[in-house]
C-alpha cells in the first residue's frame, strides 16, 4: 500500500477538504459533530527510515494552557498521545505501512477524531477550527 | 534482555493474543507483571549507569481489536510546567506523544496487535526506552 492508496481509500470513507502528495485533510462526521483530521506521510524515528502514516486531530491552542489537563485525560484513551503541531495541540498517532489495513485505518481515524472531539474545549473557550497550521508532511 | 524463543522462533510470527505475548514478555523478555495487567521493562544503559522503564499495556478497541500501547515515563511528578517542556521535546522526535501516566510525564505510542511480532514489540520497547532516557536527561 502506498500513500496514494491511503488517500484513495480515505476518500471513500470521509469528506476530503484538501490534499497534496503528502497529506490529506478530512472532516470526520461524528454523532456529536464534525472533527477535522489530517493524515500525512512521514518517516518513523522508532523504526529506522520506515515510511509512516501520521494521523493528527486538533484540540486547542498551546496558549490556552490546558496541555497538562488534556495529557492527563489522554492516559485512559487507547489511541494517540499529545503533540504540538504548528502551535496547536493535537491527538497524534502514527502507523507504519504494513501495520494497518483499510478497516483498521478508518477505525483508528474515527476513534482519534472522537477522542479529540471529546477533549476539545467548549464553544468560546479557545476552540480550534482546523489544523491548517500543522506541520503537514514535514515529519 | 528480549531473548529469542529458540525452540519455536515465535519472535517472527504475528501476535494473536495478549496471553501469548505476556508469556513471551515475562518468560523470555524478562518483563515484570504489574497489578494493572501491564508488563514493566527496566532497560539499563550500562555505559551511562542509567535506566528507563517501559510499560506495555493491552486494550480491546471497537473495530480495531487488540492494541498494544507502550508508555515510558521520563519526568516525575508531572506538572503543567514540565508538560510544556515535554511538548517541546517530543516535537524533536518523529512520532509518539506525551501523556500523564500515574503522576509521571510519559512518552507513548500505540500499535494494533495483529500487525506486530514479538520482535517488533522488543524493538519498540528498546527504542522507546532510549527516547525516554534522552528526555529524562532534561529533567534533573
Amino acid at each position: 500500500m502506498t500513500f496514494a492508496d491511503v488517500q484513495e481509500l480515505l476518500s471513500a470513507h470521509f469528506d476530503c477538504t484538501d490534499s497534496s502528495e503528502r497529506h490529506v485533510r478530512l472532516d470526520v462526521e461524528l454523532p456529536e459533530g464534525t472533527q477535522p483530521v489530517m493524515v500525512y506521510l512521514g518517516n518513523s524515528s522508532l523504526e529506522a527510515s520506515r515510511e509512516v502514516v501520521n494521523i493528527a486531530s486538533p484540540l486547542l491552542g498551546v496558549s490556552d494552557g490546558k496541555a497538562y489537563e488534556v495529557a492527563a485525560s489522554m492516559d485512559t484513551m487507547p489511541l494517540g498521545a499529545l503533540r504540538r503541531l504548528g502551535g496547536i495541540l493535537h491527538i497524534h498517532e502514527v502507523f507504519a505501512f504494513g501495520e494497518f489495513n483499510e478497516e483498521t485505518l478508518v477505525a483508528c481515524i474515527r476513534l482519534i477524531a472522537a477522542q479529540a472531539f471529546s477533549l476539545r474545549p467548549t464553544q468560546g473557550d479557545g476552540e480550534p477550527t482546523s489544523s491548517e497550521n500543522a506541520q503537514e508532511g514535514k515529519q | 534482555m528480549f531473548g529469542r524463543t529458540k525452540k519455536n522462533r515465535k519472535d517472527d510470527e504475528p501476535l494473536t493474543d495478549w496471553d501469548s505475548l505476556l508469556d513471551l514478555l515475562i518468560g523470555v523478555g524478562g518483563g515484570k507483571s504489574q497489578q494493572d495487567g501491564s508488563v514493566c521493562f527496566e532497560v539499563r544503559f550500562r555505559k551511562e549507569k542509567r535506566k528507563a522503564e517501559v510499560f506495555v499495556h493491552c486494550a480491546e478497541v471497537d473495530q480495531i481489536g487488540l492494541v498494544i500501547y507502550f508508555t515510558a515515563p521520563f519526568a516525575y511528578p508531572a506538572s503543567p510546567e514540565n508538560c510544556a517542556q515535554g511538548l517541546d521535546m517530543v516535537e524533536k522526535i518523529l512520532e509518539g506523544g506525551i501523556v500523564v501516566n500515574a503522576d509521571s510525564l510519559a512518552v507513548r505510542t500505540t500499535k494494533p496487535m495483529k500487525h506486530l511480532t514479538y520482535k517488533d514489540v522488543a524493538r519498540l520497547i528498546g527504542r522507546l526506552a532510549v527516547t525516554a532516557d534522552e528526555f529524562a536527561k532534561e529533567f534533573p
